[in-house]
């Protein structure tokens, strides 16, 4: 069998010396990269294309959940943080490895085993599972602050109060931003459960506005409306989106 | 109000106990005193009534009254001067209408001004019995809602004391440290007992702390210079740190663990969230005899979308300040050319 390829990603350079050390004499692995953060980690996974990443969840600018988001194919994944209730309860719900800080050598082997024997075999698809993990850490209700999006390598954050508006698209949603348009694998529900309800509204089964955006709203055909955005565009907004804008403004 | 007192379980009760003393009434009148069914009839239901509805007025004052402290001797003259009226205004509202409704049945007329006595000492009984029932389920009311009151301020005590426990912990803080430690102890034992000591010396400070205690500012730093030591190991080359100490701010009383909340939010921002280089300066001065400024900033990367604080950090300082130094206005912050600032003006009078 190859080598198993792994990627550490964590900004603490000390938490990354734990893992070499750990896997010192070990000679099935071999760590191809170490990342500091998430852009780096992106542009490194897409080059190396990595069997596995050990993967820090609190890093700056966007998470190691929100690196996995943006992540086409998904490699196995050992994730690793020091306290987050929430996710350790997502991890403990779909059996997804994860290693507490400060974790000793025994259960850290313990992991590198499982993933061994994955890769071995095949079984359960790592993207199966990281979706499944997607759905649950999705149902957390907490507010978002930004949407991180990805192009090609280049990964972007759009600030939540610069977005303008956002478009069904079939599986995906389109995000119309200050700084430009982009393509986001999420439901419509899935943003109206996060973005903060006093700034956003779904007017239409097909767009969820930034009210702030809202210019005017005219009369459009006899049960629908249109509303005109500060960007220029006409959104259509139907019989029960008129209802709760005409609350709200 | 009707509509609150008829949705209450509460009133049916009592009308079904006024029927069933209507029927008693009844039947005595018929049986016993072998009284006529229409004069029986009557008499029952007019007196019934009538003292049923009064009945709903006692409720009232009963309920209103229960919330107020009367003494003893008012609430006795009280409850004297209604049972007189109403049983007087009772038993004059009941000959009256059963004497014109009944004029042509003579037996009954001199039963009804025989009973006269009688009905004074039943209409006082009622008021009374009534009068006590409606204390035992206010009371029982009351105290009800004492306990649900009581339960729920010991939940948010409660809540109050973990909040607290949690910012002293700081589980992020403090399992990040360890992790660094447990790397440290393969690599470098000599720093991972360094920090060993410094975490210790840091949280024993930190959980011993109670609000309203004052401290030297040299202490504060001391303590401020352990916390971001410890940082320092965590983040290395990512974190610098700048200190301008005036040296004669050093013995200024400030309140203890003034600082720490701020020094952690310019970490918080300007380092865990920073993929640079990171500076982080304090400086403390006199701007007058009387007055020390001390300030912390932090670079502030422009990209960076954090998640928006709560906040609840620098307004905890900021209450703190105005309770112990009965002044406004004693933290200021601003964002200067790439650098977040917070300012806090100490005065000398605790």
């Amino acid at each position: 069998m190859d080598k198993i390829k792994a990627v550490i990603i964590d900004d603490e350079y000390l938490a990354r010396q734990i893992i070499l050390n750990y896997l010192d004499n070990q000679e099935f692995i071999e760590i191809v990269a170490e990342c500091e953060n998430g852009f780096d980690a992106l542009k490194t996974i897409q080059e190396m294309n990595p069997d596995l990443l050990f993967l820090d969840i609190q890093m700056p600018k966007i998470n190691g959940f929100e690196l996995v988001e943006v992540l086409d194919k998904k490699p196995e994944i050992i994730f690793i943080t020091a306290f987050d209730q929430y996710a350790i309860k997502a991890f403990e719900m779909n059996a997804v490895d994860y290693l507490l800080k400060p974790y000793p050598k025994e259960r850290f082997l313990q992991a590198i085993e499982k993933v061994k024997h994955r890769l071995a075999s095949r079984s359960a698809a790592p993207d199966e599972k990281m979706t499944r993990l997607q759905e649950t850490l999705d149902e957390n209700p907490a507010r978002i602050d930004r949407v991180i999006t990805r192009m090609g390598s280049k990964i972007h954050v759009i600030p939540i109060d610069k977005i303008h508006y956002i478009e069904s698209q079939d599986d995906y949603v389109m995000v119309y931003s200050e700084t430009g348009n982009y393509l986001k694998e999420k439901t419509m529900k899935y943003f109206e459960l996060h973005l903060p309800p006093q700034e956003f509204l779904r007017i239409h089964r097909s767009y969820i506005v930034n009210i702030s955006q809202i210019t005017a709203i005219e009369l459009y055909g006899k049960d629908t409306h249109l509303a005109m955005l500060k960007c220029g565009a006409k959104l259509k907004v139907s019989a029960e989106g008129y209802k709760k804008l005409r609350e709200r403004l | 109000m009707i509509s609150r007192i008829f949705k209450n379980e509460l009133i049916s009760v009592y009308f079904l106990v006024w029927t069933a003393v209507a029927v008693v009434h009844f039947f005595l009148l018929y049986q016993l005193y072998h009284l006529q069914l229409l004069p029986s009839l009557l008499d029952s239901l007019l007196f019934n009534i009538i003292f049923s509805l009064f009945g709903i007025g006692f409720w009232f004052m009963v309920e209103y009254s229960g919330t107020q402290n009367l003494t003893q001797t008012d609430s006795i003259i009280q409850h004297s001067t209604l049972c007189a009226i109403s049983v007087t205004i009772w038993i004059g509202a009941g000959n009256f209408l059963l004497k014109s409704m009944l004029s042509d049945h003579l037996v009954y007329l001199s039963f009804l001004s025989n009973t006269l006595t009688f009905r004074i000492f039943l209409g006082i009984m009622y008021y009374g019995m009534m009068i006590s029932v409606f204390y035992l389920v206010v009371s029982y009311r009351q105290l009800r809602e004492k306990r649900e009151y009581e339960s729920l301020l010991t939940t948010q005590l409660r809540e109050a004391e973990l909040t607290m426990l949690r910012s002293q912990i700081r589980p992020h803080f403090l399992f990040n440290s360890l992790n660094s430690i447990s790397a440290l102890t393969l690599n470098d034992p000599g720093k991972a007992h360094e920090m060993i000591i410094k975490l210790s010396d840091f949280m024993r400070y930190s959980l011993t702390f109670q609000g309203e205690s004052m401290s030297t500012l040299e202490k504060e730093l001391y303590h401020i210079k352990l916390y971001l030591d410890i940082e320092k190991i965590r983040f290395g080359p990512k974190l610098m740190i700048d200190y301008q100490i005036d040296e004669d701010c050093l013995q200024w009383p400030v309140p203890s663990m003034i600082l720490q909340p701020i020094i952690e939010n310019a970490v918080k921002y300007g380092v865990y969230e920073a993929t640079s280089a990171s500076e982080i300066s304090v400086t403390a001065r006199l701007t007058m005899p009387t007055l020390m400024l001390l300030s912390v900033s932090n670079v502030v990367d422009p990209d960076i979308v954090t998640r928006k604080g709560t906040g609840t950090g620098l307004k905890n300082v900021e209450r703190r300040l105005e309770t112990i130094y009965k002044q406004r206005d004693l933290i200021k912050t601003y964002n200067k050319d790439n650098r977040f600032f917070a300012q806090l003006y100490m005065p000398s009078n605790g």
